[in-house]
């Protein structure tokens, strides 16, 4: 296992000096959408795969932390700092709608953390805190006083995101938070018999997730360029994580990066057929959730030790 | 003049009470799959969706009007909704709490890209000449579209209301939304069942799909915003009642027009999914739930 | 009484996830018997008549019923075989009327054309049902329910019955009632095999009885031998 972690970690480490070896603009794009995916996609695993929360809620934290990180720049906040801006104004409307939106459960928890980005769009249609008023009324910003900060600076920061999800999982997973999330995963009730306090177990996760979503969000604004509500808040920002994690293996350490490593593949394969791409995100994880619901990593697992699993009775 | 504007409140109030009858519609399918499977299909608004671009399809490349159109896209939802129960959802069911929402989600992701592409992404109407109509009654001004919609949605809710007390048929899913095991003890093939409530929450779902877009412009994105609204419903009328559907349906059709009329058309919506999250964070029960 | 094995259940092992809840269990039910199958809570009885129905599967083992094998089936495809369980708690649809919830024990395609028939039969058991057939079955009493049940579960033309604790929860007078009750099917000639915890019920109802303990059978025999048995007569002082 620790031969593993060595490979990737010096994987990674190469992938970081890749553009200063000359790589092709286009390719460092893609790593850097790798990079975002897979923080977005840590995080969901995080909420679903070990916290029991289906959250829906993913545009909510990257619109905002993008919105917040672009206005910041405009009245001329340094960027990083505005980056880190955005994950907390995310982490902290994670904390306020926890309110209402902990209260449910399950399936109620998914629809409520629905409503959310659905809500904040049309917010965002509708205000506009800084700057005039666009020529054709749209309500978008352009990115504003990045000129000078080379393509590879935006890469780097992408690259700190998302490796540093990787080792924040690793820790959260070890730690005290991460015993008490696998209680919860489980059995909500019985856990919080046994006096686990599920409340602020679940808040935790959701705002740290939110946390990083976020500034993952406000790393691809930077990246883009311009921001605006539909894309903002689109629901394509709860597809990638839910389809990587998926395709990865929920619940599993190695699974999100797995996972992103292949949407952002498909995003690149797909790249001539962007009117199609949603169609055939939807029909991979239809068919993924329907053949391989573990995904790759126990399809993998499952071809090296070359067992079937082993049949239990159920009841029907 | 104060009664000038009591009477545009009320205007404002009566028209929110006929949106309520199509919002009741729309949740219909929602809600009866929720009970019969106690699973919320998220793909719903969508699928709704779907019969609308359906009856669009058949007006601008058919010339026949949305209603009439009916005939082939009732069937033709209901040979979806069976399919998908049948073949896509019922193998989720055993799997995980997650499972059948993800392949749901799915499902409405490909269907807002296929309506992408095969309509574009800007917004239509299904613009017959009746649904631009409206009346005036008692110096108050009615779109006849929302008198359309609420005369649906009764006429509709009705019928399934037959259906499920005096059909055997319907009393099987009505028992199985009841008691699953109890159902199967009684020989009723819960697959089967299964797959006829979605089957006929699709039904209703084409029915809903026609008229709201008679009513309503859409895009494809429009699917989540009924979603929504069909959710909204299904939690403040709570579940189990037609009654309370229908009764939730007026709340919120009501808190969309004075939402309208106070803050702008643009932000009524917004009001609507306030009242949801209050709903669900103070009542999650619904207010007319058991 | 005929003396034909109408159901065989051979060996099964039962689990529920990772608990074994029936261990190598063997049983038989011979036509116009009244078969009682006995002991504490969680001892499996449930469990064993859950296999029989279909509602879960034996890892291991055979239950054969008039020669075939339905280990694994469906419920709706036992049922319509002719087996009919009524559950533990009765699992009546507690917002249908009487009346709606006896059409659907005939749900099944072979018991569908009799339906009337059926209704009859039950109505002449029970009278109280036809009197009370538009209420909603949560309103009734607890005896009037459990006889819902029973005539629920002969709505389905079963040729063998199988109760799940039916005594459960009900006056004295009422477990009477209900027994009769059973005496009288048993003379429109259905097999019955009935689960009880009251193992003097037990004896005073059943031809037969198996005494089953952690997931295994641990006695049987006919009730009149098991009466001289010394465990019995513990137990029957004892329960």
């Amino acid at each position: 296992m620790m031969r593993k972690w060595t490979a990737l970690i010096i994987f990674l480490l190469l992938l970081a000096a890749l553009p200063l070896l000359g790589l092709p603009q286009a390719w460092v794009l893609y790593l850097l959408l790798f990079f975002v995916y897979l923080a977005m996609a840590n995080m969901w695993n995080l909420l679903c795969g070990y916290s029991g929360l289906i959250s829906l809620c993913q545009p909510a934290f990257v619109g905002l932390a993008g919105y917040t990180m672009v206005i910041l720049v405009w009245i001329g906040v340094p960027f990083h700092a505005a980056i880190v801006a955005g994950g907390v104004v995310a982490a902290a409307f994670a904390i306020l709608i926890s309110i209402p939106v902990f209260r449910l459960r399950g399936i109620y928890f998914a629809i409520g953390t629905l409503v959310v980005p659905e809500a904040l769009r049309i917010l965002f249609l509708l205000w506009r805190p800084v700057g005039g008023k666009l020529a054709g009324g749209g309500a978008g910003y352009m990115l504003r006083g990045m000129k000078g900060v080379t393509v590879t600076h935006y890469y780097l920061i992408a690259w700190v995101v998302g490796v540093g999800s990787i080792f924040l999982m690793r820790y959260i997973l070890r730690s005290k938070l991460g015993l008490g999330l696998a209680a919860i995963r489980d059995n909500d009730r019985s856990a919080a018999s046994s006096g686990l306090n599920v409340f602020r177990l679940k808040l935790y996760s959701f705002v740290i997730a939110a946390f990083v979503t976020g500034i993952a969000g406000a790393v691809f604004y930077l990246y883009q360029g311009y921001i605006e509500p539909g894309g903002a808040f689109s629901i394509h920002w709860t597809m990638i994580p839910i389809l990587a994690t998926v395709i990865g293996g929920i619940s599993t350490e190695a699974g999100p990066i797995i996972g992103a490593m292949v949407v952002v593949f498909l995003d690149f394969l797909l790249a001539r057929y962007a009117g199609f791409s949603m169609l055939i995100q939807g029909a991979i994880l239809v068919g993924i959730m329907l053949l391989a619901p573990q995904g790759f990593i126990e399809i993998a697992r499952q071809i090296r030790t070359r067992r079937s699993p082993i049949g239990v009775q159920t009841s029907k | 003049m104060a009664s000038d504007v009591l009477l545009d409140l009320a205007n404002t109030v009566i028209m929110g009470i006929l949106l309520g009858g199509l919002y009741a519609l729309i949740a219909l399918g929602l809600s009866l799959v929720f009970g019969v499977m106690k699973m919320i299909n998220v793909a719903h608004g969508d699928l709704v969706l779907f019969g609308t671009y359906f009856a669009y399809g058949a007006m601008t490349c058919l010339g026949i009007d949305p209603v009439v159109s009916l005939i082939a896209g009732v069937p033709l939802m209901f040979f979806l909704g069976f399919a998908i129960q049948r073949y896509l959802m019922s193998r989720a069911f055993g799997r995980s709490m997650e499972a059948p929402l993800l392949i749901a989600f799915g499902i409405s992701l490909m269907l807002q890209n296929l309506q992408q592409i095969l309509w574009t992404p800007m917004s239509k109407g299904l613009t017959t000449s009746y649904a631009l109509d409206s009346f005036d009654a008692g110096g108050m001004h009615f779109p006849l579209a929302y008198l359309l919609d609420f005369a649906a949605a009764v006429v509709v809710m009705l019928l399934l209301g037959q259906f499920l007390s005096r059909t055997y048929l319907g009393k099987a899913i009505t028992g199985a939304a009841q008691d699953k095991t109890a159902a199967q003890l009684m020989g009723i093939n819960t697959r089967r069942v299964y797959a006829f409530a979605f089957a006929i929450s699709m039904v209703t779902a084409a029915f809903a799909g026609v008229f709201l877009g008679l009513t309503f412009p859409f895009t494809p994105q429009s699917g989540i915003s009924f979603l929504i609204i069909a959710f909204g419903v299904v939690i403040v009328g709570g579940l189990g009642s037609m009654l309370g559907t229908f009764l939730g349906g007026m709340l919120l059709g009501v808190a969309q027009t004075l939402g309208g009329y106070f803050l702008g058309s643009t932000s009524q919506m917004l009001v609507v999914y306030f009242l949801v999250l209050v709903v669900l964070a103070v009542r999650p029960q619904g207010l007319f739930g058991r | 009484m005929s003396q034909e094995t109408l159901l065989a259940v051979d060996s099964i092992d039962v689990f529920y996830g990772g608990f074994q809840a029936l261990r190598e269990v063997s049983l038989e039910v011979r036509t116009g018997e009244i078969v009682a199958l006995v002991g504490a809570n969680g001892a499996g009885k449930s469990t064993l008549l859950n296999a029989v129905s279909g509602l879960i599967e034996p890892a291991k083992g055979v239950i054969r019923y008039k020669g075939e094998d339905i280990g694994g089936k469906d419920p709706s495809q036992i049922v319509s075989r002719g087996i009919s369980h009524v559950p533990q708690g009765r699992r009546l649809f507690p917002d249908m009327t009487v009346l709606d919830n006896l059409m659907l024990g005939s749900y099944n395609r072979n018991a569908r054309p009799k339906v009337s028939e059926s209704l009859r039969t039950v109505y002449d058991l029970f009278p109280i049902l036809e009197r009370r057939k538009e209420q909603p079955a949560k309103t009734l009493s607890g005896g009037e329910q459990q006889m819902l049940a029973l005539g629920r579960g002969l709505m389905s033309n079963p040729q063998l019955m199988l109760l799940d604790e039916m005594s459960l929860g009900l006056a004295p007078i009422i477990i009477g009632k209900v027994y009769r009750a059973l005496r009288e099917i048993r003379k429109r000639g259905i097999t019955v095999l009935f689960v009880e915890q009251s193992v003097r019920r037990s004896l005073q109802e059943a031809d037969r009885a198996y005494i089953i303990e952690a997931g295994r059978v641990v006695l049987q025999g006919n009730v009149s031998d098991l009466r001289e048995e010394g465990e019995i007569k513990k137990a029957y002082f004892g329960i």
